[in-house]
């Protein structure tokens, strides 16, 4: 089997992953950025990124792209869309292997393998995913243009995707399990003050109901235990995000919440084997924050081999 | 990658309006990527799908529908989330799957529902 020979390894190219990218190849280290999906990560299911220093109003695709850019430019290979089929993250030597054929062995790796959306775990969901459940509102919203739907979720992508499902939906209720909301006051003022938006909170969605499409969803109070049905034509969920951390558990530290725990610099429990991004553990998940996560990785991987 | 239209739908994979079961018309099994040009994971896909065009060459046809352009055959699928991937075995019924697939979900899908190897 073919080996090669890296100085590092970034396993992930959201924000975090290729920023380490950017600045491991600036600093002539030979390195390559492993992808299992495509460039970008979460990133490209933000319809508008508003709040990134430098950048006027863009889509976090067009961002994710510049970043990809950058790296190469700077020397970096990406291998994507594939599978990282066996990994030894303990030995002093890391070694990866992709697609059960080809080997790469570094100095250090960079875990910058993200998050994915997480379920609500209502009934039905499987069922009607893709047909009236959707983890996307740029890539969906169309699909329901003067249509009514609900938004699940008390978080910054809940409000602010739902106030951007605006442009096409004819009403939106955000249904949310607590009385009170996660997001910031800018987003929770944006979403409050748009028309076509109502909320039900301290509710949670516990059935999906439809034929071939979601129809309407059963949703119960947790306060009094009461539960009533609503009519929609859609579901946009945004409950958070699972760590993408399940392969790495018998060897690298993680939380309560399966993400990976690092220390200041970005170390985790091993040598060499830095995490970054939204893998791990930390409050604020944002593109600026997984990019300052790449960054201080990267650096303290640097000084690392330099050692 | 061919672009379908309603009318080459009808021709290459099924005459939802002739037919009221599911009889596909290609003389190989086929891959549909619904998609449209705002979608971020759309874009994900069409390179791998790209990939496997020339991998596959004679064996699997890769086709394209632009959801925003065929909004009749989005509809006639009921369409709600794209990317959404249609797997047209021959003499077996389609699979639907959504999301954007990495490649190594296409290659087992091929295998598994298309029966190519």
């Amino acid at each position: 089997m073919n080996t090669k020979h890296c100085d590092a390894i970034v396993l992930g190219s959201g924000a975090a992953g290729l920023t380490a990218g950017i600045y491991l190849a600036r600093a002539n280290l030979k390195t390559l950025i492993v992808n299992e999906g495509s460039i970008g990560g979460q990133m490209v299911l933000t319809h508008a990124v508003a709040n990134y220093p430098g950048v006027l109003e863009t889509s976090g695709r067009d961002i994710s792209l510049i970043m990809k850019k950058q790296a190469k430019d700077f020397g970096c290979d990406i291998e994507s869309n594939v599978e990282l089929t066996k990994f030894d993250l303990i030995s002093k030597k890391k070694m990866i292997e992709i697609d059960d054929d080809e080997v790469f062995t570094s100095d250090v790796v960079i875990l910058a393998t993200g998050g994915k959306p997480r379920k609500l775990g209502a009934k039905n969901e499987d069922k009607f995913k893709g047909f009236g459940i959707s983890y996307c509102a740029t890539c969906d919203g169309d699909f329901y243009t003067d249509k009514d739907v609900i938004v699940v979720g008390g978080g910054n992508s809940a409000l602010e995707e739902a106030v951007s499902l605006t442009k096409w939906v004819r009403s939106i209720t955000i249904v949310h399990q607590f009385d009170n909301f996660q997001a910031t006051d800018h987003a929770i003022k944006q979403a409050e003050k748009n028309d076509k938006i109502s909320f039900i909170l301290e509710s949670e969605i516990t059935e999906y109901l439809g034929e071939r499409q979601v129809e309407g969803v059963k949703i119960q109070n947790q306060k009094t235990g009461e539960t009533r049905e609503l009519k929609t034509d859609g579901v946009f969920v945004y409950v958070g995000y699972i760590p993408n951390t399940d392969r790495f558990k018998d060897v690298i530290d993680l939380s309560e919440r399966e993400e990976i725990l690092t220390d200041k610099n970005m170390l985790t429990n091993i040598n060499g084997v830095f995490a970054a991004g939204d893998v791990r553990e930390k409050k604020i998940r944002q593109i600026t924050t997984a990019v300052s996560d790449g960054t201080i990785a990267a650096l303290n991987a640097i000084e690392y081999l330099q050692k | 990658m061919e672009h379908l239209t309603k009318e080459t739908f009808q021709q290459k994979v099924f005459n939802y309006e002739a037919n009221k079961d599911w009889k596909f018309e290609g003389d190989k099994p086929c891959i549909i990527d619904f998609y449209a040009d705002w979608c971020g994971p759309c874009k994900q896909v069409a390179p791998v799908l790209e990939d496997l065009a020339k991998e596959y060459e004679g064996k699997v046809d890769i086709y394209k529908i632009d959801t925003e352009d065929q909004q009749e055959l989005a509809a006639a699928f009921g369409i709600r989330s794209i990317p959404s991937i249609l797997f047209c075995p021959k003499g077996d019924k389609p699979q639907m799957s959504m999301g954007a697939l990495p490649k190594e979900s296409f290659v087992t899908a091929i295998k598994d529902v298309l029966k190519v190897d």
